[in-house]
């Protein structure tokens, strides 16, 4: 359809995926409420926040057609990913596959080149955390030599627990438990644009990006690892602490 | 999730208490129950080795094969009493004896020079030669005015870490 109108079909698309989008906030009550300047689509910008269900992402997809990074569900949540989301360019992922690392930061490199893509959303914790907490952010979207515009996402409690523990339960059954809660009240802030200090790392400027949403947002910053609820952690981890610790008692040994 | 605090009756969560000496709240032994029947994945009772392993935090720990035989197969009553020495209300003197216990690997009550080189072994891993271990060791002793003979006691354990401050507190959530 409209097949010689390629940009007016892009921008048909958006609008049909926020509205899908704003139907499925509509279905549990959603009443969100935003705040500061709507994300405007700029070449060489990234937007990342932190993440508590997958739908934050349609929280965030209702207000403007981001293209996501996610990993491939089964189910009909995979249907829902292949043909919908496929309109907004999305990228995936495999957690569980080792080399799949620098596939997808090769995707995301050429994502935020292309001029005409949808602006590219990031969830840097890289799973579902509770909202009381951030964990250590993946630096990946850090490196991308973007803008990083930070938006953060708190639900109100009261209403409803929307973390998604895929561990405990699928996601048929969390989406089952929050249309069936009394409502789905949450606050999205898109933050100020944050760009690499000189002589700043990637990691220290996720960390700080994570400090700026964490602070909006009330929420704790933990040092944990995100993908240790997946897997049990590798003998490097504790082979870092041993590490600080021998050389701090090797210093103070020097200074005697 | 929340079937089980509906296990504990208030005279368990009573009996648990006193056997901790008061040092968790009612509503942190629940919560504590509750993270026990998450790790003890088949309800039997205890946590086993592995399921402790299970916890990154505890699994990246040097000293989690020390801390697994002190808290292996314990059932709840116990396994609060060990982390009560965590509780923020907690003397000095608990938290002192837990570390002792870490340290008295054979468990007769002293600790030698080669105890404390093997908790050191631990904690340094790869990164320091059995050499520099007793460089260090026969330092800090002389600093504290024992020699690499000497047997420490709980008392010496108390003596020496009499002024410094322990943070060793956990804060159990609760809903």
């Amino acid at each position: 359809m409209l097949k010689g109108h390629d940009a007016l079909r892009k921008k048909l698309e958006r609008v049909l995926v926020e509205l899908i989008c704003s139907f499925f906030v509509a279905s549990w009550t959603g009443v969100v409420k935003y705040h500061g300047p709507r994300p405007s689509n700029r070449p060489k910008q990234v937007f990342v926040a932190n993440h508590t269900s997958m739908i934050d992402f349609i929280i965030l997809e209702q207000m403007t057609a981001f293209a996501v990074i996610m990993q491939k569900h089964p189910g009909w949540v995979g249907l829902l990913q292949s043909t919908i989301l496929e309109s907004v360019g999305c990228i995936w992922f495999n957690r569980s596959e080792a080399k799949d690392r620098e596939i997808v930061a090769k995707k995301l490199r050429d994502h935020v080149q292309g001029t005409d893509n949808n602006p590219l959303l990031i969830f840097p914790e890289g799973t579902c955390v509770n909202n009381h907490y951030t964990v250590m952010f993946k630096k990946g979207a850090f490196e991308l030599g973007c803008t990083v515009c930070p938006v953060a996402i708190k639900y109100n409690k009261i209403f409803v627990d929307a973390f998604w523990n895929s561990r405990k339960q699928s996601f048929t059954m969390h989406l089952l438990q929050l249309m069936t809660s009394w409502a789905v009240v949450c606050d999205v802030w898109y933050l100020e644009p944050q760009t690499l200090k000189p002589g700043e790392t990637p990691i220290e400027f996720a960390e700080r990006v994570r400090g700026i949403i964490s602070v909006r947002a009330g929420l704790k910053k933990v040092p944990w690892d995100g993908y240790l609820k997946y897997s049990r952690p590798s003998p490097k981890h504790r082979e870092g602490k041993q590490r600080s610790f021998a050389e701090w008692v090797l210093r103070r040994l020097e200074e005697k | 999730m929340g079937n089980a605090s509906s296990m504990l009756t208030q005279y368990d969560i009573e009996e648990v208490q006193d056997h901790c000496n008061n040092l968790f709240s009612q509503q942190e032994i629940v919560s504590l129950y509750e993270r026990f029947c998450q790790l003890d994945r088949n309800a039997k009772g205890f946590i086993s080795a592995d399921e402790f392993l299970s916890v990154p935090e505890f699994a990246m720990n040097p000293l989690s094969q020390r801390l697994l035989k002190m808290v292996d197969g314990l059932n709840f009553k116990d396994f609060v009493a060990f982390l009560s020495a965590f509780s923020a209300k907690a003397s000095k003197r608990q938290k002192i004896e837990l570390i002792f216990k870490v340290y008295d690997t054979d468990c007769n009550g002293k600790v030698s020079f080669n105890d404390i080189l093997e908790v050191l072994r631990d904690l340094s891993g790869p990164f320091m030669s059995d050499e520099q271990r007793e460089q260090v060791l026969v330092q800090v002793l002389k600093e504290a005015g024992y020699t690499k003979e000497s047997y420490l006691l709980l008392d010496d354990f108390i003596k020496v870490f009499g002024n410094s401050d322990l943070k060793m507190e956990v804060e159990v959530p609760i809903d």
